[in-house]
């Protein structure tokens, strides 16, 4: 699932340890949610989405062909 | 972190423990110097957990990372998959053992390896039905 985490991030100039600090994660889980190996719960997505102020779907962008693929692709 | 004051009794309680395996052992009262290996061995983890737990306590820096680290989503799920990885791994090394072992006709060997193979099915099969009920 690709999602715009790293570009809304940068917009609001918010570094990526700030960022995982305020999510309650690791920096390592913010890196590989941006880089698209990872893919969140659906509580951390609401979680990012709503500390964005923005909709769930305008942070994560849903494709279809990616169903069922696994959540991390390393 | 989770179970905090547990976590500290269960350490100190390994000390005790392993403390008084050692000195029976030493002392005589267990004849076995396998139970000194195991009193030094469970010692040795609980001191490590007890300094663990000590600056949980006093290390408010380190108890925001030990947090995160336990929290963190990403690090769940990759443990997660650790431990099927090692499963896999372990059966497929197991199977390869089986054959291996009945090829060079050491059938002990052999017959214990085939068993390890059938209980982790087992295991596995049981684990399934139990969180198939439980999800």
């Amino acid at each position: 699932m690709k999602n715009r985490i790293e570009e809304i991030r940068k917009d609001r100039g918010i570094r990526q340890e700030e960022f995982a600090r305020l999510m309650g994660v690791s920096r390592q889980t913010i890196s590989s949610l941006e880089t698209g190996k990872y893919n969140p719960s659906i509580f951390l997505a609401y979680k990012i989405a709503r500390f964005f102020g923005l909709a769930i779907e305008d942070v994560f962008i849903f494709e279809e062909d990616q169903e069922g693929k696994s959540d991390e692709k390393q | 972190m989770r179970n905090s004051n547990r976590r500290l009794i269960s350490s100190i309680v390994e000390i005790l423990v392993g403390g008084a395996l050692f000195v029976c052992s030493l002392t005589g009262v267990l004849k076995d110097q396998y139970w000194g290996s195991c009193g030094v061995t469970l010692m040795t983890i609980g001191a490590i957990f007890l300094v663990r737990q000590i600056r949980y306590r006093s290390d408010a820096d380190y108890k925001e990372k030990l947090d995160i680290r336990e929290g963190d989503e990403r690090n769940r799920y990759i443990a997660m998959k650790a431990w099927a990885w090692a499963g896999y791994l372990f059966v497929i090394t197991a199977g390869v053992g089986t054959i291996a072992f009945k090829i060079a006709q050491k059938n002990t060997q052999s017959l214990m390896c085939g068993f390890a193979v059938s209980l982790i099915i087992l295991l596995y099969w049981i684990c399934y039905m139990v969180l198939q009920k439980k999800e």
